[in-house]
């Protein structure tokens, strides 16, 4: 390189001096809009079939069985976000993005666009260099803290459904309520009405039974399996 | 009456947190960064709680710490960097502050023997902790120095000549018109002996975990750290008085040596964020090359002024 | 597109004749990428030495295999004959028990100093009350086989400003001048080979993204090409060209922080940030394409998991015209700095001759001059439908090969922009399905930003594969950074160890994790010394 060239390239990082700096504060810079963060589950949709706790592979969700009820909840600490569980849930109950949950955040958020503006679709705020200023920001960030506070607040979120009790002997099922009636209406929507309203009563005395009595009275309720496929 | 030159250390002190606060500014900025403030907002308090300058902030920090001394260490480990404190103190009062000092006809040696002892004593404090990353760094120190003062003594040596004194009072002047050779010769051997960028060798972090200061902490880093500050002044003021300075009085006298200080200052600062570190053998190598040809020059310039023409 | 098939030829010999084999096929012309041992149970310890003949003839590999006896394993070692199988057969020694004869320096690498102690001899027996391992320091000093000159020595790490991640070099220094050094791995073992078996191949991919950081697609890539291999299927074309893209993305910002790294270790801070600063324009892409900044998590088996839309390559096409001004603008700050171009230049020279005969794989090689990377040699993805080339450098020093870097920034640049044209208009099918994989076994390569990457996965039919074995750059080049310090400045090392650029956490691949408090490691046995 000749001595001109030199001379050049110093000058370029002598001018560093007079532009604005590039170092934003945490949270300020660029996020784009599918940045993964920790699971939220919307708890009037999950019916807890398990299907997350399944394909999790850093076992941070935990399904656990106690008395008549089932708790589902995932560990924040040992989420890898990686969003498998959001991939296989049937119900689309998971969600992995940053987006605020209450009305206030929603509004909030608005707000946020436009100050800022958005690029495409891709990302959601850019405050790059505006940050001395936007107290709109700081207050922000300070909502991020309150609703994913890590240190007095457990960042999981458990969900507590009612177990399903065996309607012949009363025992306790390893499924809920809410998914057995999830499936029942998800088999019968595909059904004619005059054929569902058959199908119905069988199918909920099938579903209700513990597996041993199935197996007992399976003949004589006429509920084979076989009949629904 | 007490002489006004007492308040010299408190004057260096104050300057040189400004100075090294600069510097670090400066090479934040070349690096597109934010570097420390001045003063912080409010709302800022949940990242940063320092409102003052950050490198007195530091020095406060320091001093508040538990200062732990090796085992292997030896007790000039704790004489080293108090005793190199007092010559940097003792070499404020020789160097006018706005044309304020003691001053006797030896001035310019006795300066000689305090910054020169005062490396010492800090190599001295060092090697005794017997860390082999220390005793890198003193071996490293001590070549540099060996290298580096020749253009630093040749180069005020030779505005001794011009003006036939060894009193700095006596041969301060904007000398960078009468001799610019010695100027060059003894800026480029203060930047060496603050381990400015290309010559950070003896504290290279990356290579020798900060070489000579690996194993102060606490309050005794404390103390290496305000004679490091302090140092910064006495050098950029001792090349403003030899080679920048208006004669003047009263308020004006501080105008221009202040604007001098920051002056070159900046110019330190630039320099310290644009170069990588030289090599131990290249370093020296370089200084004996140029800074020494350049003092020669200088002290040829003098005498052809002085004695021939 | 036609993808070349890859030619696997496993062979089964006798362990006597394993060394005439190995000089044979040495002869021909191949590398020697590895050897690996897996315990077979009955069937005694499989021991696997795979050689590449890519350089000469595409997609060419030859696997030797031999059985061991499982009471007395011994075999004879062929780092005599190649110094390629130095590093490997140490791992053989330490994880396996198999007494290797005739190795010239058979210490430890990975496991800590006094392990005999820990597992041969007395077992650490629990506190009755607190359930914890006596963590008292031994009464006998550590035995430390490392160094044994008598000079002053130098360490560097566990934890060293030169090093980000954890690992031990040791250096006996003469007047600053590296006589002997020696390097001890194991600070990030994660177990993550032992840990695959036990997982199905869906979280297996999630697992190989975090055995490195920084090169985390190419590590998912790699698994789950060897997957798709097995099960014979065929990844849409979208699928193949938005892997290329990550993979390069990837690369970018690799190099990019590598360079940047160069700089700060010789002193040049100002370069560092002024990297970072151009690579956080990458990161943007990343998050926007993948979702996250680091693990990306976007390869699935069969294909991508989620769709590249049209407004995300062109958010990435308008970062790409960023970078084009500013990132040749950096690489002439860089160059134009004559005291860091002295630092770098006649600094660790890798000679042609040498580099080959040691087997120096990614930049380190086309630093010197050599034509190796897998992209061209045995191609994956989409890289055969993209225009590029090998970038090779002839200065054989630390110079050349931050040159390396530097162009194949730009030349990683060039292909992501033919990639997002491409993508806009491939047919939208993402992912094949991956049904049934049957037994069998297959290797697959990539070119991760350090170089190639291999993984070996043997399947037994069910949902866990039977053992999978990986091989990143770095297990080769640390090997062959360790010989270019021998006889450099002191002050040089960092330099070194930046431009050849060692990622142990990907050498190491294992985490302690501390459950419940319950499985308490002497962290202590773990430090080489006290």
């Amino acid at each position: 390189m000749n001595t001109i060239g030199k001379f050049k390239a110093f000058g370029e990082l002598i001018t560093n001096v007079f532009r604005n700096p590039v170092t934003v504060r945490e949270t300020f810079g660029f996020v784009a809009k599918n940045f993964r963060w920790m699971p939220r589950r919307d708890a009037d949709k999950c019916t807890g079939c398990g299907a997350c706790n399944e394909r999790c592979s850093s076992g941070a969700t935990n399904i656990t069985d106690i008395g008549t009820e089932r708790t589902i909840s995932i560990d924040g600490l040992r989420c890898i976000f990686c969003g498998r569980c959001a991939d296989v849930c049937p119900e689309h109950a998971l969600e992995l993005t940053i987006e605020p949950d209450t009305e206030e955040e929603k509004k909030f958020r608005s707000e946020l666009l436009k100050t800022t503006g958005d690029v495409g679709d891709t990302c959601v705020r850019s405050l790059r260099g505006s940050d001395e200023d936007s107290e709109v920001s700081f207050k922000y960030t300070e909502q991020i803290n309150v609703s994913y506070g890590s240190e007095e607040k457990n960042p999981a979120i458990d969900t507590t459904l009612k177990l399903q009790r065996c309607t012949v002997c009363g025992e306790v099922m390893p499924v809920t309520e809410k998914h057995l009636n999830v499936i029942m209406e998800r088999v019968l929507k595909n059904l004619k009405p005059e054929t569902a309203a058959i199908v119905k009563k069988d199918m909920e005395l099938y579903l209700t039974t513990c597996i041993s009595c199935r197996r007992m009275h399976s003949l004589e309720w006429n509920t084979h399996p076989r009949k629904f496929t | 009456m007490i002489d006004a030159a007492w308040l010299n250390p408190v004057i260096a002190f104050s300057i040189g947190i400004l100075l090294s606060f600069k510097l670090r500014k400066i090479s934040a900025r070349v690096q597109s960064r934010r570097g420390p403030l001045i003063w912080l907002p409010d709302r800022w308090h949940d990242i940063n709680r320092s409102k003052v300058l950050q490198p007195l902030y530091d020095i406060i920090k320091l001093f508040s710490k538990q200062t732990i001394i090796p085992s292997t260490a030896t007790p000039f480990f704790i004489a080293g960097p108090i005793l190199a404190l007092m010559c940097a103190v003792l070499a404020t009062l020789f160097v006018p502050v706005a044309g304020i000092s003691f001053d006797y006809s030896f001035s310019l040696v006795v300066l000689f023997y305090l910054l020169m002892g005062e490396i010492l004593f800090i190599i001295m404090g060092g090697i005794s902790s017997a860390s082999l990353f220390s005793a890198i760094g003193g071996v490293r120190e001590i070549d540099l120095m060996l290298a580096n003062e020749i253009p630093f003594i040749l180069g005020t040596f030779a505005l001794a000549i011009t003006f036939d004194t060894l009193s700095i009072q006596q041969m301060m002047g904007f000398n960078i018109l009468i001799n610019p050779f010695a100027a060059l010769a003894v800026l480029l051997s203060i930047i060496v002996k603050l381990h400015i960028k290309p010559f950070d060798i003896p504290e290279a972090d990356t290579e020798i975990v900060n070489g000579l200061t690996t194993e102060y902490g606490g309050k005794l880093l404390g103390v290496l750290e305000t004679a490091r500050i302090i140092m910064v002044f006495v050098l950029i003021a001792l090349f403003v008085d030899l080679f920048l300075w208006i004669p003047s009085s009263g308020a004006l006298a501080w105008v221009i040596f202040l604007a001098g200080v920051i002056a070159t200052g900046v110019l330190i600062g630039f320099m310290n964020s644009l170069f990588a570190r030289f090599r131990i053998d290249q370093a020296t190598r370089w200084l004996f090359k140029i800074p020494l040809l350049v003092s020669v020059l200088a002290i040829g310039w003098a005498v052809l002024w002085r004695y021939v023409l | 597109m036609s993808k070349p098939h890859l030619n696997l030829i496993i062979r089964e010999i006798k362990a006597d004749t394993l060394g005439e084999e190995v000089s044979d096929l040495l002869e021909k012309g191949a590398r020697m990428i590895y050897t690996s041992g897996v315990d077979m149970g009955v069937r005694g310890i499989q021991v696997n030495y795979y050689f590449c003949f890519d350089h000469h003839e595409p997609s060419q590999h030859t696997i030797l295999r031999t059985y061991l006896d499982r009471k007395n394993p011994v075999i004879h070692s062929v780092t005599p004959v190649t110094s390629q199988a130095d590093w490997s057969e140490r791992e053989l020694i330490e994880f396996l028990g198999i007494t290797v004869e005739g190795h010239p320096n058979p210490t430890h690498l990975w496991l800590p100093l006094d392990w005999k102690e820990i597992y041969t001899g007395e077992k650490p027996v629990a506190h009755p009350d607190t359930e914890r391992i006596n963590t008292a320091p031994p009464v006998k000093p550590l035995k430390d086989n490392i160094v044994t000159l008598p000079l002053t020595t130098i360490p560097y790490g566990p934890y060293h400003p030169a090093f980000i991640e954890s690992n031990y070099l040791k250096m006996s220094v003469e007047d600053e001048v590296v006589r002997k050094a020696d390097l001890k791995l194991g600070f990030n073992h994660r177990g993550i080979i032992k840990l695959m078996e036990r997982r199905d191949y869906y979280k297996d991919l999630f697992l190989a993204e975090r055995v490195c950081g920084i090169c985390n697609t190419h590590h998912s890539l790699s698994f789950a090409m060897s997957v798709e291999d097995l099960a014979a299927v065929e990844v849409p074309q979208k699928a193949q060209m938005a892997r290329t893209l990550l993979c390069e993305m990837e690369r970018i910002q690799s190099h990019l922080l590598s360079i940047g790294l160069i700089g700060d270790l010789t002193g040049f801070r100002t370069m560092l940030m002024h990297a970072i600063r151009i690579r956080e324009e990458m990161q943007d892409c990343l998050e926007v394409v993948s979702g996250q900044r680091v693990t990306h998590g976007l390869i699935a088996l069969g294909g991508i998991r989620r769709d590249i839309t049209e407004n995300q390559t062109d958010f990435i096409l308008s970062k790409l015209k960023i970078m084009k001004k500013s990132v040749p603008q950096f690489f002439d700050q860089c160059q134009s700095n004559d005291v860091l171009m002295g630092r770098l230049k006649d600094v660790g020279i890798l000679k042609r001759e040498n580099a080959l005969k040691s087997g120096a794989i990614g930049p380190v090689a086309r630093g010197s001059g050599l034509r190796i990377d897998v992209r061209k040699n045995s191609p994956f993805a989409a890289y055969e439908d993209v225009d590029w080339d090998i970038v090779t450098e002839n200065g054989c020093d630390c110079l050349a090969r931050i040159k390396v870097k530097m162009r194949e920034t730009l030349m990683s640049m060039h292909i992501c922009e033919q990639c997002c044209d491409k993508i806009k208009i491939a047919p939208s099918s993402l992912a094949a399905k991956v049904n049934e994989l049957p037994c069998g076994e297959t290797i697959s390569r990539s070119e991760a930003p350090r170089g190639e990457l291999l993984y070996h996965v043997v399947s037994n039919g069910t949902n866990t594969p039977a053992f999978v074995r990986i091989r990143v750059p770095t297990f080769i080049n640390a090997r062959i950074m360790l010989e270019l310090i021998h006889g450099c400045w002191l002050a040089d090392v960092p330099a070194i160890i930046s431009s050849v650029d060692p990622c142990y956490s990907c050498t190491d691949r294992v985490t302690i994790f501390k459950g419940k408090e319950q499985s308490i490691v002497d962290m202590r046995s773990l430090g080489g010394r006290r």
